[in-house]
């Protein structure tokens, strides 16, 4: 699952992979702005086939809060 | 000048003890009386007095440790007392022990003074006179200048919390003998004395409910006779923070956290203002929050009595400055201690995304502020705050 996070924040936006990892967030990742959020949020949707509540996509906030919110849908 | 020509006729000290059961149980133990009056509530129950009295003695024995460490404290020397029992003492009752300077025979240094017991009730329990010799200590050879040690020692207030024992452990790194103060944890005060006594460091422990101020002043008391100085304080104290929303907040609560935060440290800085003064020097820390400057949603209680506690600490830092005493807070944000044990882990990841450094604070890192708070090297700083939030609020 981590492996797929990365390469999906990488992908969207648009920051190569070795400048990711479990510390990355909204505030230290230079283009995690509203737009691309909502295109990380379509992103991660399609990938793992969940459909995140309107909460759980404010709180999408970082690489850790993506996994912990995520592992919720998967169980 | 010599201690006995410090002394005044009039000069007071004072001290209160409730008297417990273990009380009686240790005096018995030690003096070996076991008096039925004392220890048998039946026996008792068929005198006039109903219920067991305390020792005479046992409370009387408390004049003892007002003379022995207040007036005059350390060099006295009591070589005569008249008593007269006027209450019974039980188990339970509030003593307050009083000594008041009557007389001073210059030719024999000695002190003569009133020695009253009174209750809770403010009722006489015992009277007496006392007679104390004052003894100087003799002079040691003065160390020259260029060896002249310079002890350096902090007082830790809650000393046993997360942030509290990282302030101990990293002041006794710095070199600091430390007092550790706690509440209610002495296992714990006495697990963190160790670790520094191994550091090669001195610690001593002191119980106080600091609210209380009789027992801040014993406790500060207590302090004073042990390492002579007090160079700094650090107040941790704190207590639990509930989430509480606004339609259910009492006022009883948000006074429990203002007497924690508030007068908890008025009644510190009363006692230990004086100690610094004497040397025109000290350095006081106060823990605040971060919360002051970026709110949580139902922590009114905690925001209110932390935000005082900020004001108290500007306006003391005003006050002290041409006396030689910073006065400065730390602000940490989330830090990783038991006080946050409660709070769910999505929440934790959530300040950790809003923190530019990417991770909530642990409590070396706010102990690492306090170093350089209590240091040389920050004696320009007074009325300062220094935050410590991985840099989620900047002004």
């Amino acid at each position: 699952m981590e492996k797929k996070i990365i390469k999906i924040l990488s992908n969207v936006l648009e920051v190569p992979q070795t400048d990711l990892g479990e510390h990355s967030s909204q505030v230290n990742v230079a283009n995690w702005d509203s737009l691309n959020h909502m295109k990380l949020v379509v992103a991660l949707e399609e990938e793992f086939g969940v459909k995140f509540k309107d909460e759980d996509i404010l709180e999408l906030q970082s690489f850790k809060l993506i996994k912990f919110i995520l592992s919720k849908y998967l169980k | 000048m010599k201690k006995f020509d410090a002394i005044k006729v009039g000069d007071r000290a004072e001290i209160k003890h409730l008297i417990t059961q273990s009380d009686i149980d240790r005096f018995v133990e030690l003096t070996g009386d076991d008096n039925r009056m004392h220890v048998d509530k039946e026996y008792a129950q068929q005198t006039a007095y109903k219920k067991p009295v305390a020792h005479g003695m046992l409370g009387a024995s408390f004049i003892s440790t007002v003379i022995g460490t207040k007036l005059p404290g350390d060099g006295a020397l009591w070589f005569a007392q008249n008593l007269e029992f006027l209450l019974p003492v039980r188990v339970g009752d509030t003593l307050v022990v009083k000594a008041e300077v009557m007389n001073k025979i210059e030719r024999t240094e000695t002190i003569e003074l009133k020695t009253e017991i009174f209750n809770q009730n403010k009722q006489k329990v015992t009277t007496g006179m006392a007679k104390v010799k004052v003894v100087e200590q003799k002079k040691v050879p003065t160390l020259s200048k260029s060896k002249k040690i310079k002890q350096h020692v902090a007082l830790v207030v809650g000393g046993t919390g997360g942030i509290g024992q990282a302030a101990c452990l990293q002041l006794a790194k710095d070199g600091f003998d430390v007092a550790i103060h706690y509440c209610k944890n002495k296992a714990l005060a006495e697990e963190i004395q160790k670790k520094i006594v191994a550091m090669g460091r001195k610690a001593l422990l002191v119980k106080a409910d600091i609210t209380d101020l009789h027992q801040v002043e014993d406790a500060i008391v207590k302090i004073i006779r042990h390492f002579h100085v007090i160079t700094a304080v650090v107040n941790c104290a704190t207590s639990e923070i509930p989430n509480i929303k606004l339609q259910d907040l009492e006022w009883n609560i948000i006074q429990d956290h203002l007497d924690i935060h508030v007068k908890g440290f008025f009644n510190i800085q009363k006692c230990v203002v004086p100690e610094m003064e004497k040397r025109g020097y000290g350095k006081i820390i106060n823990m605040t929050t971060q919360a002051i400057e970026k709110p949580n949603a139902q922590w009114l209680h905690y925001i209110i009595s932390k935000s005082a506690l900020h004001g108290f600490t500007k306006g003391l830092a005003i006050e002290l400055a041409s006396k030689g005493i910073r006065v400065n807070c730390v602000s940490p944000g989330m830090t990783d201690t038991e006080l946050i044990a409660n709070i769910p882990e999505k929440v934790k990841l959530l300040v950790e995304a809003q923190t530019p450094l990417g991770r909530i604070a642990s409590p070396e890192d706010v102990a690492g502020a306090i170093s350089f708070l209590v240091s040389e090297k920050s004696d320009f700083l007074t009325g300062e705050t220094i935050r410590v939030n991985g840099g989620q609020v900047m002004l």
